[in-house]
């Protein structure tokens, strides 16, 4: 059985007055049905980008998808119509946004909100959504549904507006949810909670799930699979304990190593990554990395490695892994 | 401690209210935000005190307290034996060029009209330090010191990433030669590698100019990498203060251990094998804050004692402290 999603040499660009950004270069990815698939990388790495790709919203212009393809269940995605598009976003694919703050309407109640899905979707409507909707709020662990129905969110606190956005994406009963940074606006406290609800919910409905993050830590304990981007490209792409624990890309592995954790011993200096992410309209020639990496030779800034299988399920594009690598 | 046994600063029961009022042109108070309420703590030279902290825990307002941007409610801040708190006018401005901040956003604490020269120079030409040129001299050695380059004196901040924003902003910082720095936030808006860039740069700043920090941040583990001591505040109150292994191997206040415990550690079977103590529900307004320990309605040991009396700090001989009637290593 073919994957739930491809995302086959997925390119977004945007054309601006500067010139074209290459947001999103080539990148390739299945989503297994029920599977967890975290993409990390910095800002402006191409992350969020690559996701609303596949739910149509890049905004247009200046941004475009220019090649490649989006396959979920075997049909294409990016040759949509805007009103076909309409009809898979939302019911089978859905997103959560990271700043539950703006995401809201701040002039419709949460009822209002969270049954348009099911009205547009599904023509459910009256008491029938209602039912619905208490139950969605239940799920997602909102106490004293019947009340928080008639409230509109600046009534809610960023934490229950998170919930809430949650709710709304799993109105219709989605096959795949994205979360694009659904905990970053969230204090920590809040985070662990937002995070185990969003675990519990995916175990319970076998949906699949992309976690977009710049934080390792929230990939870690949630992901089956990991993906990281570096300047619109996939570096490195691998199970979760593998990336963890055997990282092979040298950005990979500055990244795991310049984060300070909780649990380390006392280190003097972290190891810092020198330098910047480059400039998209612009990127260095060859390996993107390249400029701040400490392993580079002259065939890095000669060509661009692709993804190679550096062991099973574990594929990374660096031209130091080749030897150990397979094409 | 310094030669004459006291500290470089010292804050002593320090209060920040700010008034809620009501109406138009009679405006009348209706109440007021406890945004500090009731913290002391110390800080010798060359020591970094972390203070961490959810949304609206009042850490950023202490920070400002310190510095006297905003003027206490009651309490006392002193810096090398001074009242700040008694202080006005120019004997205040005096006493300020030992202390400064380097602010959260790279992108709003820079004026985009000055180039960095103007910038870092301010703080010279206010204090009117030396000559012209040899401000310039002063600007070009202080951006040497932060690790950018000297031909950057003649750009602008947008022409800057972040990090080499917050590089600017922390030469600025150490114009004046200050003994003191508030650092709030201030990798928070940064990408991870370049987070660790700066924290670097400012370790290194501490081991060469003998400097003291006062580290507000909300990520825990940043804290604790850079901090020789850790505050932990709630909702106003600093409910443990304990040096920064301890707070992590053996914190004593349950608040402490739900924060460590939601924070997430980026190793899959470690953080999958991990006893979770998930804290539930929000953090309530510092408006109307519990009575009794703040902390009661989402602790998992509070006792009918929490709902009614407020404890104090307790000292152990460790060096930790805490406010809490139930410590995590006493029995109920």
């Amino acid at each position: 059985m073919p994957a739930l999603l491809e995302v086959h040499d997925l390119k977004t660009h945007f054309f601006t007055r500067q010139g074209v950004v290459r947001a999103v270069d080539g990148i390739s990815y299945d989503v297994d049905r029920g599977r967890t698939v975290g993409i990390v990388g910095e800002s402006g790495c191409g992350k969020s980008v690559g996701a609303l790709s596949i739910v149509g919203l890049v905004p247009n212009p200046p941004g475009r998808v220019v090649a490649g393809s989006i396959l979920f269940e075997g049909r294409e995605l990016t040759t949509l119509s805007k009103r076909e598009m309409g009809r898979v976003r939302g019911a089978e694919i859905s997103m959560v946004f990271q700043d539950p703050m703006t995401s809201l309407n701040p002039v419709m109640n949460i009822r209002t909100q969270l049954t348009e899905g099911l009205r547009f979707h599904r023509g459910v409507d009256g008491h029938q959504a209602t039912v619905r909707a208490i139950e969605l709020l239940e799920l997602v662990g909102i106490p004293d549904p019947e009340r928080r129905l008639k409230e509109y969110p600046h009534q809610l606190s960023g934490g229950m507006r998170q919930r809430i956005m949650i709710a709304i994406a799993l109105a219709c009963n989605p096959k795949l949810i994205i979360c694009d940074e659904p905990t970053t606006a969230l204090d920590v406290t809040i985070q662990a909670q937002i995070l185990e609800l969003l675990a519990e919910l995916q175990r319970d409905s076998g949906m699949a799930m992309i976690l977009i993050t710049h934080d390792l830590g929230v990939i870690a304990g949630v992901a089956d699979e990991v993906i990281i981007m570096y300047a619109g490209k996939i570096v490195e792409k691998a199970l979760t304990a593998d990336i963890f624990h055997d990282p092979q890309h040298p950005y990979t592995q500055a990244l795991l190593a310049s984060v300070p954790r909780l649990d380390e011993g006392d280190r003097e200096y972290l190891e810092a990554i020198p330098g910047a992410p480059p400039d998209l309209t612009d990127p260095p020639a060859g390996c993107r990395f390249s400029p701040r990496c400490t392993q580079r030779d002259d065939s890095c800034r000669a060509d661009d490695p692709q993804l190679m299988v550096a062991a099973p399920d574990h594929w990374v594009a660096c031209w130091r892994c080749e030897s150990r690598c397979r094409l | 401690m310094s030669e004459n046994g006291s500290h470089l600063l010292e804050v002593d029961d320090l209060v920040k209210y700010f008034p809620i009022t009501r109406g138009v042109i009679l405006q009348k108070s209706v109440g007021a935000v406890h945004a500090v309420d009731g913290v002391s703590f110390h800080l010798d030279v060359g020591e970094t005190l972390g203070i961490v902290g959810e949304s609206g825990c009042g850490k950023t307002t202490l920070g400002r307290c310190v510095i006297q941007l905003y003027r206490p409610t009651s309490g006392r801040v002193l810096l090398e034996g001074t009242d700040l708190a008694g202080l006005k006018g120019s004997a205040l401005r005096h006493r300020r060029r030992d202390m400064q901040i380097v602010f959260q956003d790279p992108y709003a604490s820079l004026n985009p009209r000055k180039n960095v020269e103007r910038i870092v120079g301010e703080p010279l030409s206010i204090y009117r330090v030396g000559t012209r040129a040899s401000r310039k001299e002063q600007v070009r050695e202080l951006l040497d010191l932060v690790g950018l380059s000297p031909s950057h004196a003649e750009r602008y901040p947008h022409e800057f990433s972040g990090g080499q924003r917050q590089r600017i902003g922390i030469a600025r910082a150490l114009a004046l030669d200050p003994k003191l720095i508030i650092c709030d936030e201030p990798v928070s808006a940064l990408d991870v590698s370049i987070q660790a860039q700066i924290l670097n740069l400012l370790k290194d700043l501490q081991k060469r100019l003998r400097l003291s920090y006062l580290f507000i941040a909300h990520d825990l583990a940043v804290v604790r990498h850079i901090s020789h001591r850790i505050g932990v505040m709630y909702l106003g109150k600093l409910v443990e203060l304990a040096p920064a292994s301890y707070l992590y191997s053996n914190p004593l206040h349950p608040y402490t251990s739900g924060l460590l415990s939601a924070i997430p550690i980026p190793d899959p079977e470690l953080e999958q094998a991990r006893k979770r103590r998930l804290l539930t529900g929000d953090v309530p307004s510092p408006a109307n804050p519990p009575s009794g320990c703040v902390f009661h309605p989402r602790c998992f040991r509070a006792q009918p004692r929490c709902a009614e009396e407020s404890p104090s700090m307790e000292q152990r001989e460790t060096g930790q402290s805490f406010a809490c009637f139930y410590p995590l290593d006493r029995e109920i």
